[in-house]
């Protein structure tokens, strides 16, 4: 391929990529309105539907997990584990391992608790811990049995260490969480006609498919999803117009 | 103006109006999910409302017995009762509401001067229900409230003010509560 038809396909993948993005821009706008929209609720007088909670993560029947990486107790965990892949002169991460506990935990606020169930949330910002390996650098021993556990080895060609990074994402009990999903009876609760902490569960709609648990507050995740919406927008909407450019420039379109 | 100018300013204009139509349907999308917000609050506190309501009966059956002399907070319990149930505007709901809220808090007092009620299970039972609805009803209220402040600010400011013109939607009314609701003392069995 000569480098102008190279160019030319960059600029047609930049030309959709920036469409993507200027859409995506428009999907979190509307997140942000509707978190924006929906006030937040005390977990006492949850009403079923989308809700909007803030309180402190608690274990759900005293179910602590311990993180792979570091051993930390938490009631959420998620890790992956990256390798750099080489063609040719450039190379890249590429996701070899990725995990996330399913178990649900409580959110309280000072009139009660309720139940969430993670599965399908966008999890956002939980606390975040990465170690790498290289050449000079040796996993901990707890990174290499479980990796051991998993049937990965960080050893590459001839004994050496392969390029990796071990990321490991966690909600700790007592950490503030935002959780914005919706509220529905449990359908795993006991069907006893008695008024149960775990009576009602907030997970992903059926109808309503957004669900965000965050460790910010309310108005921070909204003004990470601003920017982060007006820079796809404005971003996105930049980068198909220069590569529209490029396109047609190719094409001598120009004259 | 060359091919290529052409076709690049229609996409840059594609984009422009675009992005400005797609804001502008979610504006309006906006200002009828605030609007449905209301109406889902309201009917999350008119459910607790009915369901206070239900327990009323049996818990007049239940004081009438030892309050005798009483007659007074038990007929405006009882009227008040019957307003909340023929009440059909929001305003009418609250007043009613407010009635009863403050004739139950006298009712829950009782205990002191009554003390064969503080021995009675049902009643006891009834007030730690109605207890757990009242502070149900409060909570909810301030969703109402926040979610009546959210469709008021955002139909009374710009650019919204232009939707709301044309769908016709006016501000909203607050449930509020009377003076004397915020200052009394909420009874619970853990108090006594």
């Amino acid at each position: 391929m000569n480098v102008d038809l190279r160019v030319f396909v960059y600029a047609l993948i930049f030309f959709a990529a920036g469409i993507l993005l200027f859409i995506q821009g428009f999907r979190n706008l509307r997140e942000k309105r509707l978190i924006e929209n929906t006030p937040t609720s005390k977990i006492e007088g949850l009403a079923m539907g989308l809700v909007e909670v803030f309180g402190k993560a608690k274990p759900f029947q005293e179910k602590i997990h311990k993180s792979p990486f570091t051993n930390t107790d938490c009631v959420y965990y998620r890790y992956t584990i990256e390798e750099y892949r080489s063609s040719g002169k450039s190379g890249h991460y590429v996701t070899i391992d990725e995990q996330r506990t399913s178990d649900p935990f409580f959110v309280q606020d000072e009139t009660g608790k309720v139940l969430v169930n993670p599965e399908g949330a966008e999890i956002n910002k939980p606390d975040k811990t990465v170690f790498k390996t290289n050449s000079s650098g040796e996993p901990s021993e707890l990174i290499q049995d479980f990796i051991k556990g998993r049937g990965i080895s960080y050893k590459g060609t001839f004994g050496f260490n392969k390029d990796m990074i071990f990321t490991e994402y966690l909600i700790e009990p007592e950490d503030s969480i935002f959780v914005m999903g919706t509220a529905g009876d449990n359908p795993f609760a006991p069907k006893d006609g008695i008024d149960h902490e775990d009576n009602i569960l907030i997970q992903r709609g059926k109808y309503e498919k957004f669900f965000l648990i965050s460790d910010s507050n309310e108005k921070a995740v909204l003004k990470q999803l601003g920017w982060r919406s007006s820079g796809f927008i404005i971003g996105g909407a930049a980068l198909s117009l220069a590569s529209l450019a490029g396109i047609l420039l190719y094409l001598g379109a120009f004259g | 103006m060359t091919l290529g100018t052409t076709i690049w300013f229609s996409f840059f204009a594609l984009f422009l109006i675009g992005g400005i139509l797609v804001y502008l349907v979610m504006l309006f999308n906006s200002i009828i999910q605030l609007k449905n917000q209301i109406k889902k609050s309201w009917s999350n506190i008119d459910v607790l409302l009915k369901q206070r309501s239900d327990m009323l009966p049996n818990l007049i059956a239940v004081v009438k017995g030892y309050a005798k002399y009483e007659k007074e907070v038990i007929n405006s319990v009882i009227n008040a009762r019957k307003a909340l149930l023929s009440a059909t505007t929001l305003s009418d709901k609250a007043v009613a509401s407010d009635s009863i809220s403050k004739s139950l808090t006298t009712i829950f007092g009782w205990v002191e001067n009554y003390p064969q009620l503080k021995a009675n299970e049902n009643f006891l039972r009834l007030q730690q229900e109605i207890s757990q609805i009242e502070d149900e009803i409060a909570d909810r209220r301030e969703l109402f409230n926040d979610s009546v402040t959210l469709y008021n600010n955002q139909i009374t400011t710009f650019p919204g003010i232009i939707f709301a013109k044309i769908l016709k939607y006016t501000p909203e009314a607050l449930f509020q509560i009377s003076q004397e609701e915020k200052e009394t003392v909420n009874v619970s069995l853990s108090e006594q």
